[in-house]
Order: C-alpha cells, then structure tokens, then sequence
C-alpha cells in the first residue's frame, strides 16, 4: 500500500512510501486515548513530511542505516516520546517500502536482528528478485538531502 | 453549523503535527547554522537556563517540546520566529509526480521519476476537502 498524507493544494508526493499492511494497521489503529490517538497521529505526520519531501540530513536523524549495512535495511526513525522506528528498505531513489514498526526501548531491549530478520524475509517474500537499493549515503537514495 | 463542513479531528490533529514537526525541523536547522558558526550546545542551553542534556534530548527529537521552548532555543541562537497564515484557497498547486502502479512498473524495471503539473483542481483548494488522514493507496 503507498501512504499518502494529507496535502494542500502546493504540497506533492516527492517521495513514495510503500508500508505493509502490519505498518498500516500500526499507524492507523483506532484509539480511544486522546494522547495514544495523537502520538500515532505524530508518526503519521512525520511520514507525511517524509513523502511531501521535506529536506532530508545525512545525519541519521531521520533514516539511518542498520548493521550490518549489506543488509541494506534502514530505520525510519519517528522523533518525540515514545520513540517509534519503522524499518524498510530503500527500493530506488525517493521510494522507502517500510516494512515492520517498533518502539524504540523496545528495540533496545531485544536488538535489531529480529526486525531485521523479518524485514529480509518480508522483502523476499514479496519483492525479490528485485534488490534492495544498496545506496549509501543517503544522498545517494533521497533528493533534497544535505550532508 | 453544518457537520459536512467539519474537518475530520484526526485530519487536523496530522496537519497540526506536521506543523509542529516542521516548526521542529526548521529549529533543528538554525541550530545547527547556529553551532556551524561557533555557538556551542552547553552556551545555547545557558543563554535560556536550560540543562544541557535536555535541549540534547529536545534537539535529538527524544524529548517532547513546547513551542514555547521552540522559542527560547531560536533566541538563545539569535533567531526569531515568525509566523505566516496563508489562505489555501490562494495556494498554487504544485508539481505532482506522475505515480501510476508503481510497484508493478518497478518490478518489471519500467519505472520512470517522471513528473508533470498538476492542474489545480476546486476539490484541492479547501482545507476541508484536504486528503482524508494518510490514505493508503492500494
């Protein structure tokens, strides 16, 4: 599925977000907490920023790429508490198929070779025999980026 | 009031959380223009009474943050903020990329950046008709 935000008139889809139906149902989950809604309403927002093109840093603020970096998976990292990070893959340039979500103290807890292990077999199930983009640095995946 | 008129709460509270996360981002950059010309993170914090480690956790986006303290950051760097309201209806539409299956044309290597202009159209030109809240193209 290809996650679009809301958008006025003046703002684009520069960049394609794919997310599984696992990420879909994450973000668009019904909460009856006022403060559960907003958070999920934040990460939505700042996907949102992503596909609308908001100026990218090569800094891993916002996407950074895991170890070990031949696996070519990426976290998307969501700022404000609780921290969330959405791991996926780069497919070309300004297309990020995001592929298994996780809070962040959770990833802490259990590290990233679980998520990275479903993410690879997601991929493989359903897009290989295409690669995943191997584009490092970032400038290399995502126009409007900035060392 | 007529209920058809009301902008969904869940579309505004993803539009008001762009606009934080802009307003934060934009932030970020001016700290960092900031820090490029010399000010340092522990001089920034003492101009506005803050500890170091918080406006560490603020700026690494760990920690939530008011505008207010948004504020005090960009005038401890020499910064003001401003504000601009501006009337969607007066928006000029922007160029839209041309996306049309593309999983399939990826897969199968056709897959082009090509982008056009969007014609603007009545239904993108009012707040409430905007783009229900991150709608999933199937």
């Amino acid at each position: 599925m290809r996650f679009k935000p809301p958008m006025d008139a003046d703002e684009a889809e520069k960049r394609t977000l794919f997310v599984t139906k696992r990420i879909g149902s994450f973000i668009h989950g019904t909460h009856t907490k006022r403060a559960t809604a907003d958070y999920y309403s934040r990460i939505r927002a700042a996907l949102g920023e992503f596909v609308k093109g908001e100026p990218l840093y090569d800094d891993e603020a916002v996407l950074k790429k895991l170890v070990p970096h031949s696996h070519n998976i990426w976290e998307f990292r969501i700022t404000f508490q609780p921290q969330a990070r959405i791991v996926g893959a780069v497919a070309k340039t300004d297309v990020f198929v995001a592929i298994e979500p996780e809070f962040r103290d959770m990833l802490e807890k259990k590290g990233f070779d679980e998520i990275i292990g479903k993410s690879l077999a997601w991929w493989q199930e359903w897009l290989d025999p295409k690669p995943r983009d191997p584009c490092h640095p970032l400038t290399f995946c995502f126009c409007n980026v900035k060392d | 009031m007529d209920p058809d008129n009301r902008i969904p709460d869940d579309v505004l509270s993803d539009q008001w959380n762009s606009f934080r996360l802009k307003i934060w981002r934009r932030l970020h950059e001016s700290v960092r223009d900031a820090k490029a010309g010399g000010l340092t993170q522990k001089e920034i914090a003492e101009r506005i009474g803050m500890n170091e480690a918080q406006l560490s956790r603020i700026l690494s986006g760990r920690s939530n943050v008011t505008i207010r303290t948004m504020h005090n950051i960009a005038r401890a760097i020499g910064y003001r903020p401003e504000i601009e309201f501006v009337e969607l209806k007066h928006l000029t539409a922007a160029n839209t990329p041309m996306i049309t299956n593309f999983r399939d044309q990826w897969l199968s290597g056709t897959a082009t950046a090509s982008r056009s202009i969007a014609a603007p159209s009545p239904s993108s030109q009012s707040a409430a008709t905007a783009t229900p809240r991150g709608q999933m193209v199937a």
